[in-house]
């Protein structure tokens, strides 16, 4: 055992480096750890409508139209819809993902769940809306944003 | 086997397959590669893949072999040279993978005069000069560098022996 140690104690300080074998980081961002593949295609066309709904609105934005209650107090605003930002997660839970979202876009998230275990890895650069509407296609939760 | 335990398996293999491979290589650059390479490969096929730790270490010796043999150094290969994938050899990359950690935990001065010593085979002496501080110094930081890399060795024994029970 001792000399099992002492082995391992000279093996391993000849090759230490700092800033050698660090693994977490490098893997999701060499390979970008989103590859479901359904929501792959989901995103896509998020991405579709995203922008559909970006024209609509610069194109309407002179039009003075006054936002429409759908679903009480949960329907978020034309700005809220079109502000494109970019999160991380690494390894996340998912009620901290929630707190995240609120964070960077300024947003109030609703549906979230004390007692998921669930955790979120993904690089994402978005508006809020696809991006919670992609986080409920991928894991089955209810979230939504409202301003 | 989901998404989210690969990534948890890869934060957890890293380390103790990269100690695989450099036993294997000599070459910390190229260990590295070596397993982000073999993990990379491995994530192509997460939907085939039952047991990673076992595929992985498979993987990464394969790899560590033919990057030998891409530069011609097959020959630093022995009998002598205990690499195969067993058991006794997957403990030995977990106990040099904390000891890699328990090195990275070391508070900075203690890792660097430890490290001077072990590394860069200086004597106390030279230790003491270079730095300027006493002998008796470099003796304490290196006997405290030893306990807790002795304290990370014991503790991984005891976690394997707790596996090893738990079968019985």
């Amino acid at each position: 055992m001792e000399k099992q140690f002492r082995e391992s104690v000279d093996f391993v300080s000849h090759y230490y480096r700092r800033d050698a074998f660090i693994a977490h980081r490098r893997f999701v961002r060499h390979t970008g750890l989103w590859r479901w593949r359904g929501v792959a295609a989901a995103l896509a066309g998020c991405v579709l409508a995203a922008s559909a709904a970006f024209v609509y609105v610069k194109v309407h934005e002179a039009d003075n139209i006054p936002e429409t209650e759908v679903d009480g107090n949960h329907e978020p605003t034309r700005e809220v819809l079109a502000e494109v930002k970019r999160i991380e997660f690494a390894d996340t839970p998912l009620d901290s993902v929630a707190t995240r979202i609120e964070e960077v876009y300024g947003v109030k998230v609703h549906g979230r769940n004390s007692t998921d275990t669930m955790r979120l890895t993904l690089s994402y650069e978005g508006t809020a809306q696809d991006l919670v509407e992609a986080i409920n296609l991928a894991l089955d939760t209810h979230l939504s944003i409202s301003e | 086997m989901n998404e989210f335990i690969f990534q948890k398996q890869y934060g957890d293999l890293f380390l103790p397959l990269g100690m695989y491979v450099l036993r294997i290589v000599r070459d910390t650059d190229a260990a590295q590669d070596i397993v982000q390479s073999a993990f990379e490969a491995a994530w192509l096929r997460v939907d085939e893949i039952q047991n990673l730790k076992s595929y992985m270490y498979r993987a990464v010796y394969n790899a560590a072999i033919q990057w030998l043999r891409e530069k011609n150094k097959t020959t630093v290969l022995s009998e002598e040279m205990d690499i195969a994938v067993n058991d006794h050899n997957v403990n030995r990359s977990e106990r040099d993978a904390q000891l890699w950690k328990a090195i990275d935990g070391l508070p900075e001065r203690c890792r660097e005069i430890f490290l001077m010593s072990k590394r860069d085979g200086m004597s106390y002496g030279e230790i003491a000069q270079e730095l300027g501080i006493s002998i008796k110094t470099v003796d304490n930081q290196i006997s405290k560098a030893l306990r807790v890399l002795r304290n990370s060795a014991d503790i991984n024994h005891l976690r394997n022996f707790s596996v090893l029970l738990s079968f019985l």
